[in-house]
């Protein structure tokens, strides 16, 4: 690699050697140490490519083998150099768009924020620019990357974590939100536990509140399991209570059944030969459509899309770079399948969807599937799957009956 | 000679082909070759290459053969290589 690059720099010749004895003149030059690196045999032949200097020492050689030699390409900074010296203005506008390059690459002109909700972008945008990150911005004045961090997500609810890289003339912000868990209360607060689903109660066991459930009790989705209003009074006296923070488990068997319609077939996308490629051009955050209205006339298509972008030696990108959007026709073609088959597909889709939705420590006890036909081509699955499950949810008690009845004590009844 | 270079070089437990002058060929798939200890190329066009080697001759047959690197010391060829045959003279 190494050698190929100080080639490159110094320039070499690629050159056709015809004629009888060309082997005969391959081996004199490696008996004259020229060191020859691609070779590729032709009609009568052969191409080579050799370094500038050792050129020079081939005529002779070449006379001595009777072989014909004729330069096809000259490569090289050093061709390329003797090629334009005397375009000077070709040579002053490459100097300045160099200098151009360089100048424009040391402000910001993208900022990308990737992860972030869109109701939070406009705020989070504020916030990088009162830390110095926006467009138009330098990018030596960005100092402690770390600090611009530490702000945001010491100042932020919503978001957990926070990068911001700086890429060449773009400022990538990465954003990770905080995840929050609708089912998590307080343990100070008082609450009880509710039925999530209809089924038949197998065990209860109370942690903290109070239950009148026993195994074998019918339970409807919504109705409180264990309450957290507790009985603090003697009967014949006032009536008082004392709300905890409800604690245990209540495992009972449910059933759940889903359906679903499943195609008789299944289908997939070929892709045709014919595309339709559009460029956009990307200039400093700006993006210029070079092709004016896309039309995509194919019925059906598949896009493909890929950035180029022009990235400078050791200031990374350049603010410049291109869009490819590539669409592909594709053809939509059926695959019939049997009905067999149609219905495992269908039935382990139901089995995922149902188990997705049950908690931890949950124990399947039986399934039961079935399908009907319902055209030619559609068959509808119904899916049955009995559980014993932990059915209990945490629901909060209103404050206005605790304000009502009695005290709190969430350490527990 | 030859013996006695050869029991030289098992003896220190040098490589033979280091002190013998004799070809290395090293292969990889059937797409590379790699020779080490050439003496000259007899012929070569896309589908035959015949090196000259101590003591014989190195044919390689294939498709597509491609000298890639040539220098005074080793080649290397690229290239669907079928066969491989030594002939010696």
């Amino acid at each position: 690699m190494l050698n190929k690059f100080f080639d490159f720099l110094k320039g070499y010749v690629i050159i056709e050697i015809s004629g009888k004895n060309y082997e005969r003149f391959l081996n004199i030059c490696l008996g004259k140490k020229i060191p020859i690196r691609t070779t590729k045999p032709c009609k009568g032949g052969v191409v080579i490519s050799v370094g500038r200097s050792d050129f020079k020492r081939l005529r002779g050689i070449a006379r001595d083998c009777g072989v014909r030699v004729r330069i096809l390409k000259k490569c090289g900074i050093y061709h390329f150099v003797r090629k334009y010296r005397h375009r000077y203005v070709f040579l002053v506008c490459s100097v300045i768009s160099f200098l151009l390059l360089f100048v424009t690459s040391s402000y910001i002109w993208t900022v990308e924020i990737h992860g972030a909700k869109p109701g939070d972008i406009p705020m989070l945008s504020q916030m990088l620019r009162d830390n110095g990150v926006f467009v138009g911005a330098k990018k030596r004045d960005i100092k402690d990357i770390y600090a611009i961090k530490n702000d945001i997500i010491n100042h932020t609810d919503g978001i957990a974590w926070l990068w911001v890289y700086l890429d060449g003339t773009k400022a990538d912000v990465r954003v990770l939100n905080r995840r929050t868990v609708d089912n998590m209360i307080d343990i100070s607060k008082p609450c009880s536990i509710v039925s999530t689903a209809e089924g038949i109660i197998k065990s209860v066991t109370v942690k903290a509140g109070e239950t009148a459930l026993k195994a074998g009790d019918a339970v409807f989705k919504g109705d409180t399991l264990i309450s957290g209003r507790v009985r603090a009074f003697k009967e014949g006296s006032a009536e008082n209570y004392m709300y905890v923070h409800a604690l245990g488990e209540v495992y009972a068997y449910t059933v759940h059944k889903k359906t679903v319609r499943q195609k008789l077939y299944t289908v997939k996308e070929e892709c045709q030969k014919e595309h339709k490629k559009y460029y956009t051009l990307e200039l400093f955050g700006k993006k210029y459509n070079l092709y004016g209205r896309k039309r995509v006339n194919y019925q059906t298509y598949r896009t493909e899309k890929y950035l180029h972008e022009l990235k400078m030696p050791f200031t990374g990108y350049a603010g410049i770079g291109i869009l490819c959007e590539n669409y592909i026709k594709t053809n939509r073609i059926k695959n019939p399948i049997s009905e067999e088959l149609a219905f495992d597909m269908a039935r382990d889709r139901l089995e995922e969807e149902i188990c997705s939705a049950l908690g931890i420590k949950s124990e399947k006890l039986d399934e039961k599937a079935g399908y009907r036909k319902i055209s030619d081509d559609e068959i509808e699955v119904e899916c049955t799957v009995s559980f014993i499950e932990n059915i209990g949810t945490k629901e909060p008690i209103r404050s206005e009956e605790i304000e009502q009845y009695g005290d709190t004590d969430a350490a527990g009844a | 000679m030859k013996r006695l270079k050869e029991r030289f070089a098992d003896s220190f437990s040098v490589s033979r082909e280091a002190v013998t002058d004799d070809a290395h060929i090293t292969m990889a798939g059937n797409s590379e070759i790699y020779i080490e200890n050439y003496r000259g190329i007899i012929e070569y066009k896309q589908d035959i290459i015949r090196l000259f080697i101590k003591d014989g001759v190195l044919l390689i047959e294939g498709r597509g053969l491609l000298i890639q690197s040539l220098r005074p010391e080793d080649i290397f060829i690229r290239g669907a290589v079928s066969r491989v045959e030594f002939f010696n003279i």
